[in-house]
């Protein structure tokens, strides 16, 4: 019930109370002049009114008291009706004294005394609707336009009072004990002057109620002003409505009002001050203050049907103000120990409000669950805001929070109705990192121990609320943040630092026909030290430029789509012993349903960039770029087929440096795509050597998924190659790979031999095509080296590679095939034409290990090699398929050592005439399982001739057996020495395995002696040797 | 002339030496050659010699080479190739050969020996 209907039945039942002491003097003059008694005169009045109204005793003074009427009533009472028990209203007594000369001479009403004893009111609903219903037809015609009237006092000693009111649909009462009432006034016309003065003891209203309630009060009208001047003050008072709950020892209002009765012009002051507030809602949020002043000055403006009224609004909360919101799950307490909110409000034709709020804490502090966030710190809050009542509308501009200097301010712009829309900015000014960090509640600087940073956050960022279909919708619009001056530290893991940093985001930012979301990053002069595991990754960069989008981010039906793009300038990463330093780069993506399966494109870019790793690496390059398109598909297992890759690559001018190699690669230039692999140019030089590559290779694709043959045709062209600096390049880095870590070798070696040979693809048709100009292989140089490496039907073919030199001609054929039967098949077809027997040597030294007199022969042979066999995992032969033989043919040899010749000439009685020359020499090999034969061959040399044959176990021991037929000699018969035993035996002890024997081959050379087995053992000689002849290329 | 005599002395010693040292070649069946032998050679190999004059020498797992084989009298030639390169041989004097036993040795060592058993 509204305070205005609380009072309207007191007023009503005044009202009454003052018609019916009007009444009783009409009734006092009616007596003068008629001849009635008073009592039944009044009594029969007050039948006319619509409650039972009983006076005891009615006693009238005009003769004792004149020129004063005197009036006293004892024992009035009012009820509902004649039989009802409940009395409405009872007073003891009534005393009235007027002014009756006053009255007769001036008309006007002078009061001098109007005294009502103890009394009851007991208002009932009933009753009241009596009255109320009453109310306009006793109101009517009656004006106090034209009265005049004195009261000297008007004085209530006690009254008891209840009324009942109607609160959440439950009835309660509103009740008074021992009201007391000083009045006193003039009225006359329209000029009033009145006092008064009203202490009630207790009252209550419900479960609500205060004591010692004293209000005083002055109202003047004059000339069409009202000035009212209210003071009350209330102690102890407690208020429970619902789930509220409050209590106050002491509150006091004064109210000093002036009010145009003409044009509806007020102005006026108000304050509460309410002592040891205590306020409690839900049981769950509690306000307490020892001290709260609200305070409204300066008030004024129009009270029409468009009112105007502007003014200011202070609520000050002195020490000791706290407030928490506790229940089951949340325990949040704050203390706010000088508090002030100041509003000053404007309202414009009673539609547009301008209000200001300001609001000073001097120190707060808030727990949650017992744990302290913040800890005496200053908080404001200031705003300039609008609100127009017609458009429902809410405009804030301005509004800064403060939260102990680190500052916040907001732009609100807000439809409420019909529906939301909300617009707001909001933005962090200056906010000093440090000073956060150091605000941070204990129970999180726990957690942030090892973080250090320093700078300063400037952000703003806008959203946009709306309702839609019901739901609110929040989007983001834009954001920025900025760091300057950042310094962060993580623990030893992290340390970074920034000159400047700038975070944009933007939303929605339409672009290609989607609303999209921006994030733009810039940093400048930024420097990161990371520990990776005990090693410092520092990173310097002196500007980067990112941006990200998130395309159509709103189609909850798709996952959105990312597109980004960085450029970096002057920036240098070292790691330990690396170091790269690039002047620029740029990183482009474009990634459409980034969370499913994946489709784009990444582009990266560098300029000018430097690498080095420790003093043994150095790389540079000019200019590298990539394009990435890909297209995911997420259920092939294939990592190529997964992804769909189509690259374009691009080098320019780098320079490798290792261990002092040069490594030069002029340009890279390569096309891939599942469809096809084009190499455009691939161009390096290592030391002496350079290698172009160029050809492709296609239906890459197809392949993986066995549906067509991998083809490709390659060339790799050379100007030379050293291949001795490439060997001796090679054997370094594996010490030096070994000598770093041994672990990683034998866990390289252990990896490879889980891993299984290297299976040759069987669907693959690919041809490399080899020309090279200049081989130099340790002193030698080889000349034109051509020839085919073809990858064919589970092979691996090195087709008839062949080159020439100084020394030689060669031919190379080698195969690598897998699987053939199950097993591994490798051959080598070799032949090395018209060599130099020394650099025959000097190329392959194991053929100075089955021929050792090999070396000190000098001149020009054939050399003709060939095996093949089937190879285990491991690339060992498996000898029962191994197979194989080797030719040497030689004409007009020179033993070298000349020195060494005559000794031998002279002991061995040559003639003087001897040549130091072999005639001619044909040895043939062949490698059958585990054994090698050495075919007997002869050398002549002037009266000698000797034939030599032998074999070789492949075993543990390397059994030998070696026959040296001397058949042709000064001596009168034939000698026969033989050699056999354990390799390894025979060179320690070797007397004990050479002995005498018969000359086991006298008949092979002598073509009428030979015998069968001669003839066959020759025939198997000539089969080898044209067999190993006609694998030679024309 | 004490040389010469010296010189015919020797070579009449030598040339008995011959006389008593050659021994007459032995004829063996090759139908008893045909089939699958089994040597402990190179931890257990099988040849197998097909009436056509080819075979093939293989270890259990079947892995091994192709051959052709002729016998003349006690000679047993052996001429493998490979799958295509290779080429050797293996010249062989039968000194025993009936339809459960071979035995043999190389030719250019008598005392590289090997002994087959009929599968």
């Amino acid at each position: 019930m509204k305070a205005g209907n609380v009072f309207k039945p007191i007023i009503i039942a005044f009202a009454s109370l003052v018609l019916l002491i009007l009444v009783s003097c009409c009734i006092l003059v009616w007596v003068v002049f008629k001849s009635d008694t008073p009592t039944n005169v009044a009594n029969n009045f007050m039948k006319q009114l619509p409650v039972y109204t009983n006076v005891g005793n009615i006693g009238l003074s005009l003769k004792t008291t004149y020129p004063f009427f005197a009036l006293h009533l004892d024992n009035v009472l009012v009820k509902e009706n004649e039989e009802s028990s409940d009395t409405t209203l009872f007073v003891r007594y009534l005393d009235l004294m007027l002014d009756l000369q006053k009255f007769v001479q001036t008309k006007e009403i002078s009061v001098q005394k109007l005294w009502l004893g103890p009394s009851v009111c007991n208002l009932d609903t009933v009753v009241l609707n009596k009255l109320l219903s009453g109310d306009d037809t006793d109101s009517s015609g009656f004006s106090l336009n034209d009265m005049r009237a004195d009261l000297s006092l008007f004085k209530i000693e006690s009254l008891d009072f209840t009324m009942p009111v109607v609160m959440d649909s439950l009835q309660e009462y509103i009740t008074a004990k021992n009201l007391s009432l000083d009045l006193k006034g003039k009225l006359q016309g329209d000029t009033i002057g009145a006092e008064a003065t009203v202490m009630v003891p207790y009252a209550g209203l419900g479960c609500s109620n205060v004591n010692d309630v004293n209000i005083e009060a002055k109202l003047d009208v004059l000339n069409g002003n009202a000035n009212l001047d209210l003071c009350a003050a209330v102690k102890n008072v407690i208020v429970s409505f619902d789930s509220l709950s409050a209590g106050s020892d002491n509150i006091s209002v004064k109210l000093e009002a002036l009010y145009s009765l003409e044009d509806s012009n007020f102005n006026g002051n108000v304050s509460l001050e309410m002592k040891n507030l205590l306020a409690s809602l839900n049981n769950t949020t509690n306000i307490e203050s020892d001290c709260v002043v609200l305070t409204l000055s300066d008030l004024e403006g129009v009270l029409d049907d468009t009112p105007d009224i502007k003014g200011s609004l202070l609520l000050s909360a002195g020490n000791g103000a706290s407030v928490s919101l506790v229940d089951d799950s949340l325990d949040v307490s704050a203390a706010l120990d000088n508090t002030n909110i100041s509003l000053d409000f404007d309202m414009i034709d009673g539609s547009l409000v301008k209000v200001s709020p300001q609001l000073r804490i001097k120190s707060i502090s808030a727990d949650y669950n017992n744990d302290c966030y913040l800890d005496n710190c200053s908080f404001g809050f200031d705003c300039d805001a609008s609100l127009d009542l017609n458009n429902m509308q809410i405009i804030a501009r301005n509004a800064i929070l403060n939260l102990n200097n680190n500052i916040v301010k907001a732009d609100v712009t807000a439809n409420v109705a019909p529906s939301l829309n909300l617009y707001t900015i909001v933005e962090l000014c200056d906010i000093d990192i440090e000073r956060v960090l150091e605000s941070v509640p204990e129970v999180i600087k726990e957690s942030l121990d090892s973080i250090d940073a320093t700078g300063t956050v400037n952000a703003k960022a806008s959203v946009y609320i709306s309702d839609v279909n019901g739901q609110t919708v929040m989007e983001p619009q834009s954001a920025v943040v900025s760091l300057s001056d950042f310094s962060g530290r993580y623990g030893d893991f992290i340390d970074a630092y920034g000159h400047t940093f700038t975070l944009n985001v933007l939303f929605p930012n339409y672009l290609n026909g989607l609303d999209a979301i921006l994030i733009k990053t810039i940093s400048q002069q930024s420097t990161a030290k990371v520990n990776l595991d005990g090693s410092m990754l520092n990173a310097k960069i002196d500007s980067l430029n990112a941006y990200f989008y998130l395309y159509d981010v709103r189609n909850l039906q798709n996952m959105p789509r990312f597109e980004s793009y960085a450029y970096m300038t002057n920036s240098t990463v070292t790691l330990d012993t690396i170091s790269i330093d690039y002047k620029l780069s740029s990183i482009a993506l474009d990634i459409e349903n980034p969370f499913g399966a994946p489709k784009g494109y990444v582009d990266t870019y560098f300029d000018g960039l430097e690498g080095n790793y420790g003093r043994d690496l150095n790389v540079s390059f000019d200019h590298f770029e990539t394009k990435l398109n890909f297209d995911s598909d997420m259920e092939q297992e294939d990592m190529l087929l997964r992804w769909k890759p189509v690259l374009k690559t691009a080098l320019l001018n780098a320079d490798v440096q290792y261990h002092a190699i040069p490594v030069e690669i002029p340009q890279i230039d390569f096309d891939f795509s599942l469809g096809r692999f084009d190499i455009h140019s691939a161009a390096v030089r290592i030391g002496n050597t350079n290698a172009e590559v160029s050809g492709f290779v296609e239906n890459i694709g197809d392949f993986i998924m066995d549906k067509d043959t991998l083809r490709g045709n390659l060339s790799v062209t050379s100007d030379k190659v050293d291949l001795s600096q490439l060997i001796s390049l090679s054997n370094y880095l594996s010490e030096s790979d070994c000598n770093a870590d041994d672990s990683i070798a034998i866990d390289s070696v252990m990896q490879s031999q889980v891993s299984g040979p290297f299976i040759v693809p069987t669907m693959a048709d690919i041809n490399l095509k080899t020309v090279i100009d200049t081989v130099i292989y340790n002193t030698s140089e080889f000349y034109d080296l051509k020839g085919d490496i073809s990858l064919f039907n589970s092979s691996l073919i090195m087709q008839e590679v062949g080159f020439s030199s100084k020394a030689a001609q060669m031919q190379l054929t080698a195969k690598y095939q897998t699987p053939v039967d199950d097993d591994i098949f490798a051959l080598i077809d070799f032949h090395l034409l018209d060599i130099d027997i020394s650099e025959l040597i000097h190329i392959i030294p194991a053929v100075d290990s089955v021929m050792p007199m090999l070396r000190s022969v000098d001149g020009r042979a054939q050399f003709h090699f060939d095996i093949e066999s089937c190879l285990d995992s491991t690339y060992m032969p498996i000898y029962p398929t191994l197979i194989g033989s080797m030719a040497i043919e030689g004409a007009d040899l020179v033993v070298m050592d000349n020195d060494v010749f005559k000794t031998i000439k002279k002991r061995l009685l040559m003639s003087k005439k001897a040549e130091n020359k072999i005639d001619s020499l044909n040895v043939e090999a062949q490698v059958l399982r585990n054994r090698v034969d050495l075919y007997p061959f002869l050398i002549k040399m002037d009266k000698y001739q000797a034939i030599v044959g032998g074999r070789h176990h492949i075993n543990n021991d390397l059994d030998c057996r070696y026959h040296i037929s001397l058949t042709k000699s000064p001596l009168p018969f034939r000698l026969g020495v033989t050699v056999q035993g354990a390799l390894d035996d025979i060179i320690a002890r070797p007397l004990k395995h050479i002995r005498l024997s018969k000359c086991e081959y006298k008949r092979l050379y002598v073509p009428e002696k030979r015998n069968i087995t001669d003839q066959r053992m020759l025939m198997m000689k000539q089969d080898i040797l044209n067999t190993l002849r006609s694998n030679v290329r024309e | 002339m004490k040389r010469t005599y010296l010189y015919l002395t020797v070579l009449l010693i030598v040339a008995s030496f011959s006389i008593i040292g050659c021994e007459p070649l032995q004829d063996f069946d090759q139908e008893n050659l045909v089939g699958t032998w089994y040597t402990s050679d190179l931890g257990g190999m099988y040849y197998t010699f097909y009436e056509n004059g080819t075979g093939r020498s293989e270890n259990s797992a079947k892995q091994g080479l192709n051959f052709t084989w002729t016998l003349d009298g006690e000679s047993l030639v052996l001429r493998y190739e490979g799958k295509e390169v290779g080429l050797g041989y293996d010249d062989l004097v039968v000194t025993t050969l009936n339809a459960t036993t071979l035995k043999c040795y190389y030719s250019s060592d008598p005392s590289d020996k090997l002994s087959f058993v009929k599968q």
